[in-house]
């Protein structure tokens, strides 16, 4: 394990996703520490405090009901993250059961629960949850249980394509030739197996989620009477872009910018990392396969050989 | 849904709008009018959708010039007999619809029984008390009343389209709310409806037929925005001429252009209100139903910061439900609950309502919470800002009320069952008070009906039914204060704000009546128009 954190912290882009992503995390932990008024407090305005610009007691200025933005910003990132990473566990959750079971079991099973998997797929996410929204009514658990449903399908299909191989190995079958029944062979011996791959899997989808739920709110459909950063878009959307209000309307875009940057570099330096099929199997190009299943350019080629056997030795 | 079009706004904004051809000198006059909802559908059973536009292509007998001035329409004179049981129309002389058939008192008359006798939904309310409408000759129409009622003029024929025997006549039954081919709004206004795209656009061509004369711009196209920054980008970019209602967020622009743009700020018969659930089979905690609590909800209102924030400033503080707007019908005795949370704090804690487990939130005889729920509609973003005030206004006297929006049509499905504690909404009401006094009445509390306080009191309904035939005007006003006086005592609602109307126009392209705020389209354009 800290093998893997040291060549995950080795490369810059692991490196400067951790980075990014610290900075996000130590802002929504410490909030109400950081932020200098807190967003959900009575404040008594003016009208010329109403989308006021940027000054030394509001850094990033003020928004359209007189409340600071930098706060806003700081307290924004509690809801994102809080939707990126209950949404992403959910998904991760539901996509490595059903592709366990859909790649362990195969036949009926696995044309039915592929057949799902493609069947959400095909349908376009954002409208979708536009729909569900529309029709459940709005509220943070809903919109991140709307990004969980829609969001499993590419974990299940990766978890399915390894246990296919996974299952058809040496150990595998010693497990059941000494009376291990499916349920002990696939926890013991094939989720072992594929849970790098469904981390560095939900690292991106972390990053999905958030993006999700800051769509849905900036198009109106997330609860308005919380402090986001898709919220904040929305309002700057709605009454301060005739007042060329840049102070209300960038700061958010940048943040949701921010963060989707941060996991995405996390996520696919560790996928270059602990893609068992890099080190477990020689048929598998580790490269293709990660093309196959992430919509990421190829990456530069896994370290050399020199690199990283100075690195095994001191452990 | 007119939320996920915001979805494609930012796309669809500049190639939607349409080509305007530039060339010869003798080009047709265009009037460009954004608006960020124009009307779900043109049939005029759904009169209450466009009824600034609908005047454009059907007339009525009487029309609204604004404010509180009505004018002769179609009827260009009326008497009334001494008992105001019989009142007699003179229709103009020489009135085409616009395909150049003649309109006579024949039509108009055939026009107000097919209300009547098909109960056309949001037209038939207004023609209640009248008993026979009958053409004595070509230009007199005749409508004898049960009753005799003040609002006449006022109201009841205001909005009672004059359509097309020829059109209507073949459309029956339930079709009449859904019939909707371009001919439903064949008339004889000063426009021609020649094309209409549901959400975004509406095109219309002068009439040349019509009786007041020709029409100032020969094509009128309504633009459908989704978002309120990009109409106003618009105007300022010269996209569009003109915005009848501007959003309060963008009228500032609007007014640092001042030398291209000219806005109008009007008042208006709006009420924007914290509606209280009244209703005695309603499901709000039996605590809201006391007056001591009404009252510190009152108290801890800040009407004045609620409009600083969400209505920009274009609003006025509201103790009654009907604002200056209506003249002398608005009271001005009525003293509004000054905004005073120690008041409030002091209110609830004379009438025993205390913190007694310490968690911020005063509890109730029974021990139960004073904690109820705050529902705004999602169809204006500024709502949420709204009930954000009022929710962290409530918990400083130890009342939680978390706000939440739902969509319109979630707080509609509300009302028959009065399932909720307060709602944060608005209106805009008829020129003339009776509509506005009608929505407080048990016989507005039916299913369907206009009520959504579910606000029952058989002294209220007297009054109700006595002003409604009220003929002698202090008589009728005296009658509505003590109505106003009613509804603020008992506090089925709680005013917050009246918003001002507020228009702008090109000035660079036309010129327009100072008052157009106030007016509707089709009386500023034929009253202090011109064009530059």
């Amino acid at each position: 394990m800290l093998k893997y954190i040291r060549q995950f912290l080795r490369r810059p882009s692991g490196l400067i996703g951790t980075i990014m992503l610290a900075v996000v995390v130590i802002a929504a932990m410490f909030a109400p520490w950081i932020a200098p008024y807190n967003p959900y407090e009575r404040v008594q305005v003016q009208a010329s405090d109403i989308l006021a610009p940027p000054d030394s007691a509001h850094l990033l200025g003020r928004d359209d009901a007189g409340k600071d933005v930098f706060s806003q910003l700081i307290y924004g990132a509690r809801v994102s993250l809080l939707v990126g990473f209950t949404a992403s566990f959910v998904s991760m959750f539901i996509g490595t059961t059903v592709g366990l079971v859909s790649g362990f079991y195969g036949g009926k099973v696995d044309n039915f629960l592929m057949r799902v998997v493609d069947f959400l797929l095909v349908i376009p996410d954002l409208p979708l949850a536009l729909v569900i929204i529309a029709v459940w009514g709005r509220g943070l658990w809903k919109i991140i249980f709307v990004i969980s449903i829609l969001g499993w399908t590419y974990t299940a299909r990766l978890v399915r394509s390894q246990t296919l191989s996974i299952k058809e190995r040496q150990f595998v079958l010693r497990a059941r030739a000494i009376g291990a029944n499916n349920l002990r062979i696939i926890v013991r011996h094939v989720l072992p197996q594929v849970t790098p791959l469904i981390i560095a899997q939900a690292v991106l989808d972390i990053s999905a989620s958030i993006l999700a739920e800051s769509s849905l709110s900036f198009l109106g459909l997330g609860d308005p009477t919380l402090v986001t950063w898709g919220n904040m878009l929305n309002f700057a959307f709605e009454r301060a872009i005739s007042r060329q209000a840049w102070w209300f309307l960038l700061p958010p875009g940048f943040a949701i910018l921010w963060v989707s940057m941060a996991l995405i570099l996390m996520g696919s330096t560790l996928e270059e990392i602990v893609n068992p099929r890099i080190k477990s199997h020689h048929l598998f190009d580790p490269r293709r396969m990660v093309s196959l299943v992430l919509p990421v350019p190829p990456e530069p080629p896994a370290p050399a050989p020199a690199k990283t056997t100075p690195t095994a030795q001191e452990d | 849904m007119g939320k996920l079009r915001k979805l494609f706004a930012m796309l669809v904004i500049l190639p939607l709008l349409l080509p305007v051809s530039a060339g010869a000198q003798d080009q047709p006059i265009t009037l460009r009018v954004g608006t960020t909802y124009i009307m779900d559908t043109i049939n005029p059973a759904n009169g209450f959708y466009g009824y600034n536009i609908r005047p454009l292509w059907q007339d009525t007998l009487v029309e609204w010039a604004g404010g509180q001035n009505f004018e002769p329409g179609l009827a260009e004179s009326w008497s009334v007999s001494d008992d105001g049981l019989v009142w007699q129309f003179k229709i103009r002389e020489g009135v085409m619809y616009s395909n150049g058939t003649p309109l006579t008192a024949n039509e108009a008359a055939w026009s107000l029984n097919w209300v009547i006798d098909n109960e056309v939904p949001s037209l038939s309310g207004y023609l209640s008390n009248i008993e026979t409408v009958e053409a004595l000759d070509p230009t007199t129409l005749q409508i004898t009343l049960d009753a005799p009622v003040p609002d006449m003029i006022s109201s009841k024929l205001l909005y009672v389209w004059i359509v097309a025997p020829q059109v209507w006549e073949n459309v029956t039954g339930d079709d009449i709310t859904t019939y909707s081919e371009y001919d439903a709004v064949l008339g004889s206004g000063p426009y021609i409806l020649k094309d209409f795209q549901e959400g975004e656009y509406m095109i219309m061509d002068a009439n040349p037929n019509y009786w007041g004369g020709k029409p100032p711009v020969d094509r009128i196209i309504y633009q459908e925005y989704a978002n309120d920054d990009a109409m106003i980008q618009a105007l300022l970019a010269g996209e569009i001429d003109l915005i009848t209602t501007v959003p309060f967020s963008g009228t500032q622009p609007l007014l640092d252009a001042a030398d291209s743009v000219t806005v109008s700020i009007s008042d208006y018969f709006s009420l924007e209100e914290l509606i209280i659930n009244s209703s005695p089979e309603g499901t709000q905690p039996a605590s809201l139903n006391d007056p001591i609590v009404r009252s510190a909800i009152s108290h801890a209102i800040d009407k004045q910061q609620i409009i600083t924030i969400a209505y920009s400033g274009y609003a006025t503080p509201a103790a009654t439900f009907l604002g200056p707007a209506y003249g002398d019908f608005h009271n001005t005795d009525i003293q509004d609950d000054a905004f005073d949370l120690a008041e409030a704090n002091r209110l609830l804690d004379e009438a025993g309502y205390l913190d007694t487990n310490g968690d911020g939130v005063r509890e109730y005889s029974d021990g139960s919470p004073l904690e109820y729920r705050l529902y705004a509609p999602e169809s204006s973003t500024y709502y949420a800002r709204v009930i954000e005030i009022i929710s962290n206004d409530l918990a400083q006297i130890g009342i939680s009320a978390p706000p939440q929006v739902l969509s319109d049509d979630s707080l509609i499905a509300l009302q028959p069952d009065y399932d909720s504690d307060l709602i944060y909404w608005g209106w805009a009401f008829d020129p003339d008070p009776a509509f506005a006094v009608s929505i407080f009445t048990c016989a507005e509390t039916v299913d369907g009906g206009w009520s959504d306080s579910g606000y029952c009191n058989p002294a209220y309904n007297a009054l109700y039914d006595a002003q409604s035939t009220a003929l002698d005007h202090e008589q009728r006003r005296d009658i509505i204060w003590q109505a106003q006086q009613m509804i603020f005592d008992d506090k089925p609602y709680i005013p917050v704000a009246y918003y001002n109307s507020i228009s702008a126009y090109r000035s660079t392209a036309f010129s327009f009546d100072p008052n157009l705020a106030a007016e509707p389209i089709k009386w500023a354009l034929f009253h202090g128009f011109s064009i530059k």
